[in-house]
């Protein structure tokens, strides 16, 4: 039989690394501003662009899908093609692939800044780029798939297996969680309200934690590191073993999110007990990287690319233990709502992510350019800075959440809170901030080192565009094997029967977790006294939404007694059935907000008191990192779209009356008015129709239905 | 556990038949590794080091 003869894409593989580094920068450097902001307000530079809470999802949107969504796309289609012995299915399917995602990846830099959002963590992007998403990855699964059916090599390696893995669990995981009701070209409501739409956004948010974060870079690693180590991986069979056990479990954490929220316990159990479960894959992906280098961690100490695979993976094992151990309802009593989370979190990505990226791009770049690192002094100070960086950066945000989760629920003997105000807690854990903030310098410092040693690199070099190779044509079944039927050959050699299987694995554990809380109906009680939002309220809480206020300021207080006293009555499921989407929030870096319309509680402020908060946080409460939110004082409020927003929000069951909304609008300013004259009855000036009143408004509604008994 | 499930009538059957789909699932991956020949994975997991240009079976 004769070789044949066909040649390698490098160009596509190139230019994803580029875009890896490109928006790794960027990525990294609005991660550091947005540290600093939360301790010197001044850095939201006083504009409405650039706040906070329109900016965080900037930073995790371009961390997630830009930086390591191309990082992904770079180690897929440089291994792939070897693996399976061909080219890439099609080379403009490569290219609109690549094109498609930077064009996103702009559409997202602009919109989230201009408020354009979903409020939705990690899916904030509004409906027709949600499109464009699905457009382009089903564009990547297609050219994946294709290049799985024209392959020369008949096994398909694991690696491959966590790819197509990777390909249809976010699928389905974007296609479900981003279904929405457009009002208009770039506004649409949740078709979810509530908490189904919090069950399904954490179904969404913790895979995709699972599989855009960890699967496909199982995946890279299960390629790269038997190639930098030049040895197999240290056990082909646990990889197996580890694959199926990880999708399989992983599907069913989310609700670990959910804990002490007011989701069935049930769901909440589930998702905990799935979660302590997933440390055994876990472990198992981690170990079987590590223990490839056996016999050989002498190379680590002159390879610092193995450096970073190594410290990577520890990062991994130690963030897939600690996941499942903040799913424990008492461990996440105190870490829920506090900087733990973050500091998780960035072990995972600045740890996990970040360093299997850096290893892979040191590895890639001199094989693409056919030339030498040109500096290998470089690597290894890059590797030093990183994890200095990743120490100074989770160190203090440890003790931070620890401060924030005991501060929180601290009572004196007498029985009362003893830092009743929530600003104590912030004020303390500002030079842990700041020490966290000097870890996110140093890390991308670490990263702009890599990217000017990269770049002389190529220059020192010069792209092999298409690279030679030759191989023997897939022969359809090899006599030596035959003798022996073992049915999982039938697997692998069957790439649609594998994804079917993969497919209905995930699929199963999404509904198992869904549709008891969509079907049985006592799952959400109704409050009868809880009314849908006036138009007002409408626009105000569209306006939190823009702003992005659910980044800092949660909507749901735990059944605590710390909480209760501090907030005030526990978050009932019934409360939230007209809200699409749920904003519960998932981070207090402010006081929790669900309270603040009960007259009576301990939440309540005037309108006069959020007029002069609004204005100038600071001044209201000294020490306050909020930033000010003048420009709501000059904006009307947009209600061109008001009989839209009405009509959409009654398709999604919200209970307007029949023709409603052609009287939305005097309601609004009948609402309106009387605010405004409350204001100037305290000194207040404000001109009618000002956005300040809608989000008055809307404070005013939160909680303030459900001062009477549940009924069913 | 059937006071955790008290407020959903029914929902211990979701809870079991997931039980039960993941353990058959966790013995099938299980069978599956245990009966695969030596030689094939060897070849299996030798196929990253393999790929490169000067190749030779």
């Amino acid at each position: 039989m004769q070789k044949e003869k066909f040649s390698y894409d490098n160009t596509i593989v190139r230019n994803f690394a580029i875009a890896t580094m490109v928006w790794g920068l960027v990525g990294m450097l609005v991660g550091v501003i947005i540290a600093t902001q939360l301790f010197e307000p001044a850095m939201n530079l006083g504009n409405r662009f650039t706040t906070f809470g329109r900016i965080r999802p900037l930073h995790t949107n371009a961390v997630i899908f830009a930086f390591v969504g191309n990082a992904i796309f770079m180690g897929v289609y440089y291994s792939l093609q070897r693996l399976l012995k061909t080219r890439m299915f099609s080379d403009t399917l490569s290219k609109i692939h690549f094109w498609g995602w930077q064009l996103i990846i702009v559409a997202a830099a602009i919109t989230l800044p201009l408020g354009i959002t979903t409020s939705k963590e990690y899916a904030e992007l509004e409906w027709p780029i949600d499109i464009a998403i699905t457009i382009i990855w089903v564009v990547f699964g297609w050219n994946m798939i294709g290049t799985i059916f024209k392959r020369r090599e008949k096994h398909m390696y694991v690696a491959i297996w966590f790819y197509l893995a990777t390909f249809l669990t976010v699928a389905l995981l974007h296609v479900v969680n981003s279904f929405e009701l457009p009002v208009t070209f770039l506004k649409s409501y949740s078709w979810y309200a509530g908490v189904q739409d919090a069950l399904v956004q954490w179904w969404y948010g913790h895979n995709a934690v699972a599989f855009f974060l960890t699967t496909p870079f199982l995946g890279l690693m299960y390629y790269f590191m038997p190639k930098m180590a030049n040895r197999p991986i240290y056990s082909y069979k646990l990889s197996i073993l580890h694959f199926w056990s990880l999708i399989f479990l992983y599907i069913w954490a989310g609700p670990h999110h959910l804990l002490y929220s007011s989701l069935p316990d049930w769901a909440q159990t589930l998702g905990v007990a799935f979660s302590i479960m997933l440390i055994a894959p876990s472990w198992g992906g981690m170990l079987n990287g590590l223990l490839t280098l056996r016999g050989a961690w002498d190379k680590v100490r002159d390879d610092a690319r193995l450096k970073f695979m190594v410290v990577g993976l520890t990062a991994y094992g130690m963030s897939t233990f600690e996941g499942p151990m903040l799913s424990l309802k008492n461990v996440n009593a105190i870490a829920h709502f506090t900087d733990w989370i973050v500091a998780h979190v960035h072990v995972g990505a600045l740890g996990w992510n970040g360093f299997l990226t850096f290893g892979i791009l040191y590895y890639l770049i001199p094989k693409l350019y056919k030339t030498k690192l040109h500096s290998k002094k470089l690597v290894s100070t890059h590797f030093w800075l990183g994890t200095l960086g990743i120490i100074f950066y989770a160190v203090p945000m440890y003790i931070s959440g620890a401060t924030q989760g005991l501060m929180w629920k601290q009572f004196t003997l007498e029985g009362f809170l003893k830092y009743p105000s929530f600003l104590s807690t912030t004020l303390q854990i500002i030079p842990m901030h700041m020490l966290r903030a000097l870890g996110g310098l140093i890390y991308l410092v670490g990263a702009i080192i890599m990217v000017v040693n990269l770049y002389k690199t190529m220059k020192a070099g010069s792209l092999v565009r298409n690279e030679e190779a030759e191989a023997f044509p897939m022969v359809k079944e090899d006599p030596k094997m035959v003798t022996s039927g073992y049915w999982h050959r039938w697997i692998e050699k069957r790439p649609t029967q594998f994804i079917l299987l993969s497919f209905i694995a995930v699929t199963i554990g999404g509904a198992v977790e869904f549709l008891p809380t969509f079907l049985v109906e006592s799952n959400v009680k109704t409050i009868e006294s809880v009314k849908p939002y006036t138009p007002l309220e409408l626009e105000g809480r569209d306006i939190y939404i823009r702003e992005g206020c659910n980044n800092c300021h949660s909507q749901l207080v735990r059944p605590f007694r710390s909480e209760t006293v501090r907030y005030g009555d526990y978050t009932k499921a019934g409360e939230h059935v007209y809200d699409h989407p749920f904003l519960w929030g998932s981070k207090r870096t402010g006081p929790d907000l669900s309270r603040g319309g009960v007259k009576n509680g301990v939440m309540y402020k005037s309108a006069s008191w959020h007029y002069d908060h609004m204005m100038a946080p600071g001044d209201i409460s000294t020490g306050s990192i909020m930033p000010s939110y003048g420009w709501l004082f000059d904006d009307d409020i947009d209600d061109s779209n008001l009989e839209g927003k009405i009509n959409a929000m009654r398709t999604l069951g919200v209970p307007y009356p029949k023709g409603y909304e052609k009287i939305a609008r005097q309601d609004l300013e009948k609402q309106a008015l009387k605010i405004q004259k409350e204001l100037i009855a305290d000194g207040k000036p404000v001109e009618a129709k000002k956005e300040i009143l809608a989000v008055i408004a809307y404070l005013h509604k939160l909680g303030r239905d459900i001062n009477v008994e549940e009924t069913k | 556990m059937s006071d955790l499930l008290g407020n959903v009538s029914g929902a211990d059957v979701y809870l079991i038949i997931s039980l039960i789909i993941f353990i058959g699932v966790f013995i099938m991956a299980t069978i599956y590794m245990l009966m695969m020949p030596k030689q094939l994975i060897k070849t299996i997991s030798e196929l990253p080091l393999n790929d490169d240009n000067n190749y030779e079976d």
